[in-house]
């Protein structure tokens, strides 16, 4: 009887800890989602109260003065075209690399590590000149470019490693029953490195999404800009209008968090799922 | 281990051949196809209109349109009617956040990109006009008198080199004004704004005996020490003939004793307890929540505070706000009216500009410079760089008469951001965060400023 006092006492006060811990991470979002609903004025008098009237004006404004919408449409089509570039590429890279030994392939490997090591604010001048000589800048495809460059060595690094670590004896089972190698690749392999494509998903995506200062540099024209650059759009020389920037943030936060939710399940599972346990 | 050098050795000469290759490929002529396309379709308007020849410019500023700063405001205000006025000229905006935009003029810069009218900064226009970037703009307004008379005295000075002038300004900063509670003065047995430094002590000391934060401050952004008070304070002691020198390295030095009596004095109001006690925590828009209710009698910030107050302050602090000044310091060598003040930002037009498109583009900067948008400015509680034509004061916030009343006596001197270069800046602005806190000693502060100075 004691024993299961004392057992019931530990459980709660674990999952008390685990609730508050949890309550500090949702805080910030409940925050700013409130916090939208409340008057500039109500703002700078207590950031943190409650709205006294549900201020829906700052979601019209941050649509259609802020154009949220529009940069939410940009901002949605570099992530999804970066990140699908972005696993086909690396995935069929990373294959070749792992499964076959030729020449240069440890200078190819270590090409792309290279790019890991590479500070993003170092490059700006160049890459801004050399797409100007190009004749890149300013087109609806011009951040695709560099976000696909950038996620690819982390994504050719993590399915490299993952590669080396699915059985061969796989593949040679598929080969016998007469598959070609891009039936293997794509049918066989692809599926199996589930749980890593998952990571890689997740990783580039939020990279594109959230990235800034190529998005500044590189483009000039207003209806290509993205999410960051609306967002800081919000910000004046000395003040900031709080509720606003906060009603955009929702926009620009609330479809990620649905996804998330409606995914989560899944990404959960592929972290733990593969062909081969144990 | 061999193999891995051998392989370094060829990254860096595939490396080499790259970096070449940008650099001997020069810029083409390059056409807008989607600029041409559009003063195309302005042409066949504006050549059935029979009015003059179209013209297409870009234009980067920093007033976008979630921007509810009045500055911003009163662009968007006069260039639309410009636009309205003008169908011949095309506008293609690139606006940008004040934080983003000196990043994004700079890069333009180096890769010789930069838009047809664009806003420099007074600690940028050296390195443009280095590199060929901008023209004086003292001829174009030597021709048109009405548009120069209009300037404010001083507005120009943040970008003058050589005698001539890289900039056409639009606002006019004072950095330091203090917004004082007058009914919390009077509650603490107060009854005029102090005059010398020895009441202003005792003010505050009145003012901490009734449980009152003395001065609310929110120097997170590390800005706030510097720019608002310490350029003023600063002032007081040492003289404007001091920063002169220090300007053109004529022999001042931060070590002075001047320099140094201001920098005691800020820590002395610190040690005091003048101060909140989280001021490196806080930033300029939180400074202004203790005084808006009523937990601190005064704060100090630039006249870009004065819409802030007018539009978020409860209206029994608004009614019984005032503005003042530092007093004057004993011993000091400055004016007790003098203020940092000055333009900090103007526009230029690119020097690759000609004809049609340069006389288009000084035609825009007139509307977004002139008096008539100083009336605007004004009206919507701004601070512009000209003097408006005539000012319906009816139409103005009461805490903007003040301000009007108060900068029409002010004498302008630096602001020590706006002049001095960033690295030197850095340095004082994170010593003053550490003055603050009695982490650092005035004499230490005033020779790693100084340090950095010789570099």
């Amino acid at each position: 009887m004691k024993l299961k006092i004392l057992k019931i006492a530990s459980q709660t006060f674990i999952n008390l800890f685990m609730v508050i811990f949890s309550i500090t991470c949702l805080f910030p979002l409940i925050w700013m989602f409130y916090s939208s609903l409340k008057t500039q004025k109500e703002f700078s008098l207590d950031i943190i109260s409650l709205p006294g009237i549900l201020h829906f004006d700052n979601y019209i404004e941050a649509i259609k003065v802020g154009k949220m919408h529009m940069f939410f449409g940009n901002s949605l089509f570099n992530s999804v075209f970066s990140v699908v570039l972005i696993i086909i590429i690396g995935f069929v890279i990373a294959y070749f690399l792992s499964r076959y030994n030729f020449k240069m392939r440890n200078l190819i490997y270590v090409l792309f590590l290279f790019g890991m090591l590479v500070p993003v604010h170092s490059l700006l001048i160049p890459l801004f000149i050399q797409f100007k000589v190009l004749w890149l800048l300013d087109k609806r495809f011009t951040l695709i470019l560099p976000y696909v460059a950038f996620g690819l060595p982390m994504a050719i690094f993590l399915f490299e490693s993952f590669i080396k670590s699915v059985p061969v004896e796989i593949e040679e089972a598929a080969y016998l029953d007469g598959s070609n190698t891009s039936t293997i690749i794509f049918k066989i392999v692809l599926p199996v490195c589930r749980p890593v494509l998952s990571t890689i998903l997740i990783l580039s995506f939020l990279n594109s999404w959230n990235e800034f200062p190529f998005a500044l540099i590189l483009l000039r024209k207003q209806s290509l800009k993205t999410i960051p650059i609306g967002l800081s759009n919000f910000n004046g020389a000395y003040s900031v209008n709080y509720p606003q920037l906060m009603a955009a943030m929702v926009i620009a936060v609330l479809p990620v968090i649905i996804i998330y939710l409606l995914a989560s399940k899944r990404i959960i599972e592929g972290m733990t799922a593969g062909s081969v346990k144990g | 281990m061999k193999k891995a050098l051998k392989c370094l050795s060829l990254l860096m000469a595939a490396l080499m051949v790259f970096s070449l290759a940008a650099c001997g490929a020069s810029a083409g002529g390059e056409t807008n196809s989607s600029d041409s396309a559009a003063s195309g379709a302005q042409q066949s308007t504006a050549s059935s209109a029979g009015s003059q020849a179209p013209v297409t410019l870009t234009f980067t500023h920093m007033f976008p349109a979630g921007d509810t700063e009045g500055n911003a405001i009163a662009f968007r205000k006069s260039l639309d009617k410009f636009k309205s006025e003008n169908p011949n000229i095309t506008i293609n905006e690139e606006p940008l956040s004040h934080d983003n935009y000196e990043t994004k003029v700079r890069t333009l810069a180096a890769g010789n990109e930069l838009p047809d009218i664009f806003i420099v900064k007074g600690s940028m226009t050296s390195m443009f006009i280095e590199n060929k970037l901008i023209n004086p703009v003292d001829d174009v307004i030597n021709r048109d008198p009405e548009w120069k008379e209009a300037f404010l005295q001083g507005a120009f000075d943040d970008f003058v080199v050589d005698g001539k002038s890289y900039g056409i300004p639009f606002q006019m900063l004072n950095t330091h004004l203090i917004y004082y509670n007058k009914k919390l003065f009077s509650d603490a047995g107060i009854t005029a704004f102090p005059s010398n430094w020895s009441e202003f002590t005792d003010a505050i000391n009145k003012l901490k005996a009734k449980g009152i934060i003395p001065i609310s401050l929110g120097n997170k952004g590390n800005w706030v020490a510097e720019s608002c008070i310490l350029s003023t304070l600063g002032d007081r002691y040492t003289g404007t003939d001091w920063f002169k020198s220090i300007k053109e390295k004529k022999g001042a030095k931060f070590t002075d004793p001047e320099f140094i009596s201001a920098l005691k004095a800020l820590q002395d109001l610190a040690k005091m307890d003048a101060f909140n006690t989280d001021l490196n925590s806080i930033d300029n828009m939180q400074q202004k929540t203790a005084y808006y209710n009523g937990k601190a009698a005064m704060f100090m910030e630039g006249n870009w505070a004065i819409s802030n107050v007018i539009n978020d302050a409860p209206k029994d602090i608004l009614d019984n706000t005032e503005l003042a000044l530092l007093p004057a310091v004993d011993g000091g060598k400055g004016d007790a009216m003098a203020n940092s003040a000055g333009a900090a930002w103007a526009y230029n037009v690119n020097s690759e500009l000609k004809g049609d498109k340069l006389a288009a583009a000084y035609k825009i900067l007139k509307a977004v410079t002139d008096a008539d948008y100083a009336t605007v400015s004004v009206e919507s509680n701004a601070f512009p760089a000209s003097n408006p034509k005539n000012i319906d004061k009816s139409k103005l916030a009461p805490l903007s008469i003040k301000y009007l009343d108060l900068a029409a006596k002010i004498k302008p001197v630096p602001i020590y951001d706006a002049q001095l270069s960033a690295d030197l800046i850095q340095v004082m602005n994170t010593g003053l965060q550490e003055l603050l806190i009695d982490g650092i000693s005035p004499e230490d502060l005033a020779k790693k400023i100084q340090a950095e100075y010789e570099k």
